[in-house]
């Protein structure tokens, strides 16, 4: 698997997919123009994930804010998550949210819901 | 003629907010652009707080200022001119106010207003639901918003929005959305 990284920036998340250093994260805020688009290369790297691997990867969810049309582009994200799962792959979601804030703890829930796939919740230290 | 509607519109609304008791905390009039979206919120949330405004009031205004301009971006009808708007966000006694106007497609204009009128009706139970409906339907806007903007908006301000449209031509309305926070 090939490392992904994108620079944080006003309106989109920092994205880190690095296997060699066993680092995965998406954190920040999303709301960029075109979430398809931006979410695009993910997708990609999450298609390409083996399912033939023992390896488990932990892949860290870490929103402090998520737009209406990112909430879409990242439900996408997780049903492949859910989809490789069920072909074999071994990936671990992490859904870190602050507990003074319901809005990101809400979201996380409402996809385990519409997705059917268990998460891990997690609060950050406040 | 939809420029100068816009430009008195805004002008109205600026003398609205100013005066006892009211004050104009963010307002621009202009062509709306992906940095604009983010200057405006963040210029809007750094004025809320710099004003003592509560952290839950702050998110909630957030929030709904994201939907509402980037449904400005995505959703403008304006090929000659870009795309015009006006937005404030003023302070009325105890609430804040969020107005955001742009101009769409008579079409736009129709679903919106029938979107609005649905959710209008709705409760706080019955909009989270209906949020989930949306959410559990893989059918994807081509321009990514799927219908949550809206209920997100409604959600955030307990259902105490308003909303005019007003017909310019053949082709294109004006569509201003009022949404009111209480500071609480």
């Amino acid at each position: 698997m090939e490392k992904l990284i994108i620079k944080e920036t006003l309106n989109n998340p920092r994205i880190i997919l690095d296997p060699s250093k066993k680092r995965y994260e998406i954190s920040g805020k999303s709301f960029p123009e075109n979430t398809k688009a931006f979410y695009q290369p993910v997708m990609d790297w999450l298609k390409h994930i083996p399912t033939n691997s023992q390896e488990k990867i932990r892949i860290s969810f870490m929103f402090d804010y998520i737009s209406s049309s990112s909430v879409i582009s990242i439900k996408q994200l997780l049903t492949k998550i859910k989809e490789q799962n069920e072909h074999g792959a071994d990936i671990e979601v992490l859904w870190h949210f602050d507990p003074t804030d319901p809005d990101i703890k809400e979201i996380g829930e409402a996809y385990e819901k519409v997705i059917g796939m268990k998460m891990q919740f997690v609060s950050k230290l406040v | 003629m939809q420029l100068t509607l816009l430009k008195d519109r805004y002008a109205d609304l600026l003398n609205r907010y100013t005066g006892p008791g009211k004050k104009i905390i963010v307002s621009y009039h202009g062509e709306m652009d992906q940095d604009r979206v983010s200057m405006l919120s963040y210029t809007a949330e750094h004025q809320l707080d710099t004003e003592g405004a509560r952290r839950g009031s702050i998110k909630k205004i957030f929030n709904i200022l994201i939907e509402l301009l980037q449904n400005v971006l995505l959703h403008s009808a304006s090929p000659d001119s870009g795309k015009p708007f006006y937005f404030v966000l003023a302070k009325n006694m105890e609430d804040y106010v969020a107005i955001c106007a742009n101009v769409v497609s008579n079409d736009a204009a129709k679903k919106i207003k029938e979107t609005l009128e649905q959710i209008k009706k709705m409760n706080e139970k019955q909009l989270k639901a209906h949020y989930m409906e949306v959410l559990s339907n893989d059918q994807y806007s081509s321009k990514g918003g799927a219908g949550l903007g809206l209920i997100t908006v409604a959600l955030k301000c307990d259902n105490n929005f308003t909303f005019n449209c007003i017909t310019l031509d053949d082709n294109v309305s004006l569509f201003e959305l009022t949404a009111i926070i209480p500071d609480k």
